[in-house]
């Protein structure tokens, strides 16, 4: 019968499941260490199966009102609720629109089935990432454990002593949503705080969120973007499908009234550390330069230069180096300003 | 510790005594009998196990029994109406596209979700919708075909 753990490695540990009806009950329930979320899952419950996670108590959340929504905002921005699944938003002739550029990102986020079923608040609470962490727990062959799992040690940086945990924040929605300077409504049983979404990461890689317990990401707000300003998402990974990002890297540049020199840039990097990666260095350059091919290839000489990068998940850091670059230049020149005189958010 | 859920699967309802963590999957075929949904990876990654939840398609490995209640869950089993094989089913046999028939239920499903959405797909738009299907037989072509065939023919919504 069902659920009897029998053969299959890959049965879920048991648990019991609990269904709130309101967001106060959910974060109620969320109040007990013992009690993890569950939107889509379709993370959570591959974690779970590798018995990486075995919460006592699982909390879907997908039976609270009024949180799977894509909404205008006065002004020309949009807001979008946390359980809204990211086939809606790959959809959304709204987001589509204003922010294509979030739309793609949603797109490349795994297969159909899983955008069909994973939600945008599953997606920016995305645990982080590495070779050593998720495989089934009992396939590991036996060593000290790692800091991810409560041990002392990282296996996966060679030299690495202190038990830092460097295993990658992996999110495609974020670096968009992020460049875009988003904020997010974060609800407790007793109320709620908005935030901007940087925030929301506390870059250690163990505990990648700064939520605390019984807290719940409700909804997302992105402004609006100013007339002729322009961005991409770019995406590396090792199939055309499925994969997680090597690296993803959003821009975001708004252009003085010449429509060339920039007047700001947003870079944001996905799956180069353990939290979201603003390139603050490249920003400060591009300010009140001209978008050129060879602004954009300094800019992302210093996309590159800003970032410690590790050899990780069978990545040599040679080649990401060497692709960080190359895909923070493609991004600078698609949402330049040639692009944007087609329309913003060119990908 | 198993409790009732109510499910309505092919259009049948049902009521099963299932442990929570019991996926859609296992209740599926382990409980209800049908064994046309297939167990490949079990993480996520294959396909096999696609069904409709709503009309969209699922992975009913990553799927926990509780978080169907209320919704249609189609499995291939409830894809022909009665003795007439679906559109794509004869597809799939007039294009030998099937070879060990593994990743064949969850192709179809795949399938019939994007052809009742969008009745005559492109190659392009086939491809795309299949992007989560796994084969490890063939090299797609005759799945692709088969699927871009039956947009050809007038197709009942599933």
């Amino acid at each position: 019968m069902s659920g009897n753990g029998g053969f299959a490695a890959l049965r879920l540990p048991e648990f019991s499941y609990l269904e709130p009806r309101s967001l106060q009950e959910a974060c109620g329930l969320l109040v007990d260490s013992g009690s993890l979320p569950l939107s889509g899952g379709t993370d959570l419950l591959v974690n779970m199966k590798y018995k990486l996670l075995q919460p006592p108590r699982v909390v879907d959340i997908k039976g609270i009102a009024d949180l799977a929504l894509i909404q205008e905002l006065p002004g020309g921005g949009i807001v979008l609720g946390a359980l809204t699944t990211l086939k809606e938003i790959e959809r959304s002739a709204l987001v589509k629109e204003r922010f294509p550029l979030l739309a793609a990102a949603a797109r490349s986020v795994g297969i159909p089935q899983i955008r069909n079923k994973a939600t945008l608040g599953g997606n920016i609470c995305l645990d982080t990432r590495c070779w050593y962490y998720n495989v089934p727990t009992f396939s590991r062959k036996p060593r000290e454990v790692c800091s991810k799992l409560g041990g002392p040690v990282c296996h996966v940086v060679p030299g690495e002593k202190q038990g830092r945990c460097y295993a990658l924040f992996s999110a495609d929605t974020v670096p968009v949503l992020m460049a875009l300077e988003a904020k997010v409504t974060i609800a407790s049983a007793e109320d709620s705080r908005v935030i901007p979404l940087r925030e929301l990461y506390s870059g250690d890689g163990v505990n990648p969120l700064t939520l605390r317990r019984g807290e719940l990401v409700t909804e997302v707000r992105v402004p609006p973007l100013p007339a002729g300003a322009g961005g991409a998402y770019l995406k590396l990974r090792e199939r055309g499908t499925l994969d997680f990002p090597i690296l993803g890297i959003a821009a975001v540049l708004t252009f003085a009234e010449d429509k060339r020199t920039c007047r700001q840039a947003r870079i944001v990097l996905t799956g180069v550390s353990s939290s979201p990666f603003e390139a603050t260095d490249a920003e400060a350059f591009l300010e009140n330069t001209p978008l050129t091919a060879q602004a954009a290839t300094e800019a992302a000489r210093l996309v590159r230069k800003q970032l410690r990068v590790y050899p990780l998940n069978g990545i040599s850091a040679r080649y990401k180096r060497s692709m960080i670059a190359e895909y923070a230049a493609r991004a600078l020149l698609q949402a330049g300003p040639a692009a944007s005189q087609e329309g913003n958010g060119r990908i | 510790m198993k409790r009732g859920f109510r499910l309505t699967v092919n259009g049948e309802p049902y009521e099963v005594l299932a442990a929570p963590h019991a996926t859609l999957l296992e209740v599926l075929r382990e409980d209800l009998g049908l064994t046309g949904t297939k167990e490949g990876c079990d993480e996520g990654t294959c396909g096999a196990c696609t069904v409709l939840v709503d009309r969209d398609p699922w992975l009913a490995c990553l799927t926990l029994v509780g978080e169907v209640q209320g919704k249609e869950v189609r499995t291939v089993e409830g894809l022909a109406g009665g003795r007439a094989l679906h559109p794509l089913q004869e597809s799939f046999l007039e294009h030998g596209a099937v070879q060990c028939g593994f990743c064949t239920p969850g192709m179809l499903m795949t399938a019939a979700a994007l052809l009742a959405e969008r009745p005559h797909p492109s190659e392009e738009e086939v491809r795309e919708a299949l992007e989560g299907n796994f084969c490890r037989c063939t090299g797609y072509v005759k799945i692709v075909d088969a699927v871009v065939a039956a947009g050809g023919r007038q197709n009942e919504p599933v």
